[in-house]
């Protein structure tokens, strides 16, 4: 069935939000959304993009900083500030520096006050941080009782529990990535969790050490992979084979998309959105392979022609993401 | 990918587009070529570019054309995703005929040109029917091939013949080119008007 950029932006935005939902759930948000299970849910870039999102969605936006306030020891705010820069490159939203400049300053607000109080911030000089469309909820911004400590020990909140064991630091990172890519290089890790390559290359280094992981030489590059650590993740989960998703690039990917289709003249224009896919063709195919989805060769299709086919390979993938 | 006139529409209207997200300003482009012939319905072909042979802009209400010697850095811009969007190949819209404004063009060229806009930037003015015939002999008698086929196409009337023949003789004085006229006019079953000259 043939769908309008209308339609598609709707759809899209719908879907995108529910997956918020569910994985805002999984951290113990109440709402009316089966949780997430089936993949490790990405703290800091589940934030970042709840920012992004949060303007169609004012309650997710306000829940989530609910849940920040209340379990804010658990945030890696360093990597947080790394993946933000990842974000303000792919997402040309006009707003995007001063929400996150603003997010930023509320999270290194709120973690410096004693745990579960948010008495001593200055909510109004906080909120006069960030932009008219985001500031009133930063105002309305509670420590709500529904929001509950996060179940650590689910699969999804792997993140948090592993968080809990080695503290908020890139070994949590490293570790999740061995658990479901298998092995890596260091400069390889490093950009996909994104952080910087030396403090990445010292953790591998100090476990290979100690047997925790193997290295193994393959032609010029050195790689990591677990060995005894291999014990430790059995003890710690009864998953034998997790999926990997890296999702600051699956949201920076979404959320630019949904920018690009909820700004004029893209909004309705079946042949300007389609131009913009051509833009984000790579990271639309990096996307799907985590689904087994491919997209279509984008020269086999002229001008607007392409709108239908990247249109509904994008929601396929959105579909898979929320069984 | 070839243009024809199934896509040509929509191939100038991204252009148009592209030109405003490129914040480009509005321009006022003349087209010749196969890309005139489809566009007007004179001859159903295929081409592999745009020939634009200037600009137009207006002076005192009239239509004056100029020379483009390289296009704005924002049509560039706009021309090259454009390529990409329909899969087009390189340099698929061209200044490629602007040294023609030089050597000079048919007598009333401009109050023939056809009018089409493609949006809020961009607008064509295709050239005429009478002037493909001027320009189709012209490169009839330099190239041959496909150009005498779309000479042909044209159906032109003896009239026509004789009003090219004219022009082309401006374009090119030496009288080896005058030869060259006459026999293609003897070959092509227009004694008469070789007679002329």
């Amino acid at each position: 069935m043939k769908i309008s950029p209308n339609n598609f932006k709707e759809e899209l935005q719908n879907k995108l939000i529910e997956l918020h939902w569910k994985q805002w759930t999984a951290l113990g948000l109440s709402s009316n959304v089966k949780e997430q299970s089936r993949w490790f849910i990405d703290l800091e870039s589940l934030i970042l993009s709840t920012l992004f999102i949060g303007r169609f969605d004012k309650r997710l936006l306000g829940e989530s900083l609910g849940w920040i306030l209340k379990n804010r020891r658990y945030i890696n705010l360093s990597r947080l500030k790394n993946l933000s820069k990842h974000f303000l490159e792919k997402i040309k939203y006009p707003n995007g520096p001063l929400i996150i400049e603003g997010l930023i300053d509320l999270i290194e607000e709120i973690q410096r006050t004693a745990d579960s109080k948010i008495g001593g911030i200055d909510i109004d000089s906080v909120s006069q941080s960030f932009p008219e469309e985001y500031s009133q909820t930063i105002r309305n911004m509670v420590l709500k009782n529904s929001v509950v400590e996060p179940q650590v020990k689910k699969n999804a909140s792997m993140q948090l529990h592993l968080r809990c064991i080695f503290g908020v630091n890139a070994r949590v990172e490293i570790l999740l990535y061995l658990m479901t890519i298998k092995e890596g290089n260091s400069n390889r890790i490093a950009k996909e969790i994104f952080y910087n390559q030396k403090i990445v290359y010292r953790i591998l280094e100090s476990w290979s050490g100690a047997g925790f992981l193997a290295r193994q030489r393959k032609k010029r590059e050195t790689l990591y992979l677990l060995q005894d650590g291999s014990m430790f993740v059995k003890s710690i989960s009864d998953v034998e084979k997790f999926h990997y998703i890296n999702w600051g690039e699956f949201f920076t990917f979404f959320d630019n998309l949904l920018l690009v289709l909820d700004a004029e003249p893209w909004s309705s224009d079946a042949y300007l959105v389609s131009s913009s896919f051509r833009n984000v063709i790579e990271e639309a195919i990096i996307t799907g392979r985590y689904f087994d989805i491919t997209y279509p060769d984008i020269k086999l299709y002229q001008g607007d022609s392409f709108f239908h086919p990247f249109a509904s390979k994008t929601l396929d993938i959105l579909t898979k993401t929320l069984k | 990918m070839m243009i024809d006139n199934q896509n040509i529409k929509k191939i100038l209207s991204a252009l148009d587009k592209q030109i405003g997200i490129s914040q480009g300003a509005p321009i006022s482009i003349v087209v010749c070529g196969g890309t005139a012939l489809f566009a007007l319905k004179l001859i159903l072909r295929t081409t592999k570019d745009v020939d634009v042979i200037g600009k137009i802009s207006m002076s005192h209400g009239r239509i004056k054309i100029e020379k483009i010697d390289e296009f704005p850095e924002w049509f560039e811009k706009a021309a090259k995703i454009v390529q990409r969007d329909f899969n087009l190949p390189d340099n698929w819209i061209n200044t490629g005929p602007a040294k023609q404004i030089e050597t000079g063009l048919p007598n009333g060229f401009e109050k023939r040109l056809v009018k089409r806009a493609c949006g809020e930037y961009l607008t064509v003015y295709f050239i005429s029917r009478l002037d493909q015939i001027h320009f189709k002999l012209y490169a009839s008698l330099d190239r041959g091939g496909y150009h005498t086929d779309d000479l042909f196409a044209l159906k032109p009337s003896s009239e026509e013949i004789l009003m090219a023949s004219q022009w082309v003789l401006t374009q090119d004085v030496s009288s080896e080119f005058r030869d060259i006229l006459k026999s293609f006019l003897m070959e092509k079953g227009y004694e008469n008007i070789a007679k002329q000259f």
